[in-house]
């Protein structure tokens, strides 16, 4: 069988960026996974009946974290390269994409995306007209570099990428994360009251107090099951008719 | 006006590939995509404070398997094009009441939206299958096109309803609600501090809450009297 070289794996990274454009319920990134897949597969197995199986198997349901699914990609490269029987490339993949999935969603989505965006929020609260702009770069640059690390390591490290993974300490660092969004919540909610009351000294603090008092008992509402679209439609419907009565 | 529309209708279409099909560089989150709308409207400040707004909201909702969360982006678009859009007797946060309001429907409309897609692009392994079991190559690229333009398509097509009923919408806001849409602009930031706050639910989330609040009211300007 043929090598994958560098060139195949940047196409596979290339690719990697739509994974999830035929996502659907059923099937979720199955057709993307063989699509991103396709470059390697092609090196390894050429044209006729072995690339229609390696397709065939790829085609089976999979769904993972977008930027963590680099690692399953890189390894599932070098596990064809090396021959490994379908069975047991399709058992790596089941056993790992629950783990990425899991890892992915705390880390990126509960963790960094939250802090960066209330970071950003509280910029633009602050006055930083290029808050959102700054939001981008660094979460663009994180995927970006997450996704290519990763797809390196898989490729190196092939079934021992699970490994890795478990080394990076993904759920530690997702909690500082998390503690990191509640204070920039508590920024972000404190200068957007002191900004819309203007007041000064003593009634500031008292006011901004008084905010962080509500939201601290609406959250255990949140909690609760209370549902914020519809308390948004009541807060709405007494603001309007107090802001007209009064 | 024309030229407006059209430009946030292109903004729609390219958030909404960016929230799943492609990238996920996370320029769908309402922060940007209602900046850039508020930018183009010619208010930068209410489009981006709206869109700081939306995001308390929907910080937490994630797209965890087959959950798919509200449509941040149509929503930061619709909020910014309904704050940027309102008579300019309304002052700040009038625009953010308003705009809140209606980002945070247009995130369920466009929720919808996304859900449509994705059941539509049902079909597209069945294709490959299908060409796979007649002994040809599944055509994975040509699939995958299929399945962005889809997205791309819905993306536009919701950018271009929304903008247009902000558009329609904002300048027939009456005057006399204006004071009701500021208090209800100042409450939907407690609101959507505490949602954030309660999807943590942790002692140690409140804690950090809490300092981060005392670090925003000590930066702030005239926080400190002695200070002028």
């Amino acid at each position: 069988m043929a090598r994958v070289g560098r060139g195949d794996l940047a196409r596979c990274y290339v690719r990697s960026l739509a994974l999830q454009a035929a996502w659907s319920f059923d099937a979720m990134q199955s057709v993307g996974f063989a699509f991103v897949l396709e470059p390697a597969l092609r090196r390894i197995h050429h044209t006729g009946a072995p690339l229609r199986q390696a397709f065939e198997r790829h085609l089976e349901f999979f769904n993972t974290h977008p930027f963590l699914a680099s690692a399953v990609i890189g390894a599932v490269v070098r596990m064809e390269e090396e021959g490994a029987p379908a069975e047991e490339i399709r058992r790596f993949k089941n056993a790992l994409m629950g783990p990425c999935g899991a890892l992915g969603d705390s880390f990126f989505w509960a963790g960094a995306k939250p802090a960066l965006v209330a970071a950003a929020a509280a910029l633009a609260w602050l006055g930083a007209g290029w808050a959102p702009w700054a939001f981008v770069a660094a979460f663009g640059t994180l995927g970006l570099a997450s996704r290519a690390v990763w797809l390196v390591r898989g490729y190196r490290l092939g079934p021992a990428v699970a490994e890795a993974l478990a080394r990076v300490g993904f759920l530690g660092k997702a909690q500082r994360l998390k503690d990191a969004a509640a204070a920039l919540t508590g920024l972000v909610l404190a200068a957007a009251v002191g900004r819309a009351l203007g007041a000064e000294g003593a009634a500031r603090w008292l006011w901004i107090g008084g905010a962080v008092l509500v939201s601290m008992v609406l959250a255990e509402g949140v909690r609760r099951g209370l549902r914020p679209e519809w308390a948004a439609v009541a807060l709405g419907t007494a603001c309007l008719g107090l802001g007209m009565w009064w | 006006m024309i030229q407006d529309w059209l430009l946030l209708t292109l903004v729609g279409g390219v958030a909404f590939l960016d929230r799943t099909a492609a990238v996920q560089s996370m320029a769908s989150r309402p922060l940007v995509t209602g900046a850039v709308a508020g930018w183009i409207l010619g208010r930068p400040d209410a489009g981006l404070l709206v869109g700081a707004l939306l995001e308390l909201f929907w910080l937490y909702e994630l797209p965890v398997g087959a959950a798919v969360p509200p449509d941040e982006a149509g929503a930061g678009l619709a909020a910014a094009v309904v704050a940027a859009s309102l008579p300019d007797a309304a002052d700040l946060w009038a625009r953010l009441g308003a705009g809140g309001m209606a980002g945070l429907a247009a995130g369920h409309v466009g929720g919808r939206v996304d859900v449509a897609v994705r059941r539509w692009n049902r079909d597209l392994v069945g294709r490959a299958r299908a060409a796979l079991a007649a002994g040809e190559e599944p055509g994975l690229g040509r699939l995958v096109l299929v399945g962005g333009v889809r997205f791309w398509a819905a993306g536009t097509t919701l950018g271009l309803a929304l903008a247009g009923v902000g558009l329609w919408l904002g300048p027939r806001v009456p005057a006399p609600a204006f004071r009701g849409l500021g208090l209800l602009g100042v409450t939907l930031v407690v609101l959507g501090a505490s949602v954030c706050l309660g999807r943590l639910a942790s002692r140690r989330a409140k804690g950090c809450f809490l300092a981060g609040a005392m670090v925003g009211a000590g930066v702030g300007k005239g926080a400190w009297p002695w200070r002028g």
